[in-house]
């Protein structure tokens, strides 16, 4: 409930941004970048796993937005508009590298075999905490279709249904494929904490 | 892997670890699947690998936004003014020194030809106007400029009804701060009629005014298509 008033007068501010931007007032403009910037990158970022992509999908998204403005009626939040926009600009660069893995209903022979689990040889619980850069270092390693749908459901808090119509793909598939991400993520992790956790004992 | 000795830590799924398998993304995602919780309380290695993927999704939940380099905005307003989204202060200040030179005739003509093809009734005369007044260099703000833009702003008043409020409320703001501007730059002219700079700025909020109104009413005749 406590969240609701902040939403409204933020989805106020940037009403006013946005009609300052249509009549071409820079403040405007980089009010608006302001305010989105990180999320946005960020986003970016997560997806590609790479930061010089990430700041060219970015910028690119940004300009996209700031150059369909003018046609921004309000019928939807903003920022909901905005991050459906980066999403897109972010699969369509993923999809011309020629990463079908993106694509959950076609996936690739690497990403269907099983996890790896391995018994025997560490029964401990392998993780207590697990901070910020050694997760997106993590995230970053996970294949693009996993990543994807990781990124949306996990990191950006989309519904599977929603990642269903976004990755054009089954709910089912959604679903399977987040799990299998988890899976992968946990391994990931577990071979990055390991060097460190040898060389102690 | 191969099976490990010693300590007792070497462990093969038992059919109550594949059913945990089978049912834990389930589970993950909210589902009533109470025999996963049991398995993973009575299982260590079952129950580690729930533990650690509430913590990977936890963690993923959690995870902090990164900060863009600055080139990125500066290669985004590099662009925004290259393709003219970006009208800055200094070149709508070019624009009203533009205004207020000679020109020949034949550009203005062009700029009135052309309004007439591009902008709808009031707007049109508002352009024509202000081309007018390019012409004869009046000192004084014309009179007919002023008349446009007072039809203007009736016309926005009439239809601005039709907008979002909050974008409504901030060209309101907008018009209040100039109409404030305007009115102070009267005052000093009634006080000192040979205040150029204050004629300047006169004709200037008069300027910047109309082009609010004309975005104002283009938005709103957007609006209606
Ligand atoms: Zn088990």
């Amino acid at each position: 409930m406590a969240s609701i008033p902040s939403r409204a007068s933020k989805a106020a501010s940037d009403a006013e941004l946005i009609a300052r931007a249509q009549r071409g007032d820079e403040e405007a403009f980089a009010a608006l970048f302001e305010v989105h910037k990180r999320r946005v990158y960020s986003l970016c970022l997560r997806m590609t796993g790479d930061t010089a992509e990430a700041e060219d999908l970015a910028q690119e998204a940004f300009l996209q937005l700031f150059r369909k403005i003018g046609t921004f009626r309000g019928e939807s939040a903003f920022s909901t508009w905005l991050h459906r926009l980066v999403v897109n600009v972010v699969l369509m660069h993923l999809r011309k590298k020629g990463l079908q893995q993106v694509s959950l209903d076609e996936p690739d022979g690497s990403q269907d075999e099983p996890v790896k689990r391995e018994y025997g040889d560490d029964d401990k619980r392998l993780l207590h905490s697990i901070d910020r850069i050694t997760l997106s270092r993590a995230i970053e390693g996970l294949p693009p279709g996993y990543r994807a749908v990781l990124v949306l459901h996990d990191v950006e808090g989309y519904e599977h249904n929603e990642i269903a119509q976004i990755l054009d793909c089954s709910v089912g598939n959604s679903k399977s494929q987040l799990h299998k991400a988890r899976l992968k993520l946990r391994e990931l992790l577990r071979s990055q904490r390991l060097p460190a956790s040898m060389s102690g004992s | 892997m191969q099976e490990q000795g010693g300590n007792g830590a070497a462990h093969w799924a038992s059919a109550a670890c594949r059913d945990f398998d089978a049912q834990l993304s389930d589970y993950l995602e909210g589902g009533d699947r109470s025999a996963v919780a049991m398995h993973a309380a009575e299982c260590a290695f079952c129950g580690t690998i729930l533990s650690d993927l509430l913590l990977v999704r936890s963690a993923s939940t959690e995870l902090e936004e990164d900060e863009p380099p600055a080139r990125v905005w500066a290669n985004v307003r590099a662009t925004l003014v290259a393709e003219g989204l970006i009208r800055s202060p200094r070149e709508r200040r070019r624009w009203v020194e533009w205004l207020l030179s000679p020109i020949p005739a034949a550009a203005v003509t062009a700029f009135v030809l052309l309004s007439v093809f591009t902008t709808r009734n009031l707007l049109h005369r508002y352009h024509q106007l202000a081309a007018q007044k390019v012409v004869r260099l009046a000192v004084d703000v014309d009179p007919g400029l002023q008349q446009s833009v007072s039809e203007m702003e009736a016309a926005f008043r009439a239809h601005s009804a039709h907008l979002n409020p909050t974008i409504k409320r901030a060209y309101e703001e907008d018009l209040e701060s100039l109409n404030g501007e305007i009115k102070e730059c009267h005052d000093t002219l009634a006080r000192q009629p040979d205040d150029n700079l204050s004629r300047e700025y006169l004709v200037s909020a008069y300027t910047e005014k109309a082009r609010v109104l004309e975005s104002a009413l283009e938005l709103g005749d957007g609006d209606g298509r």
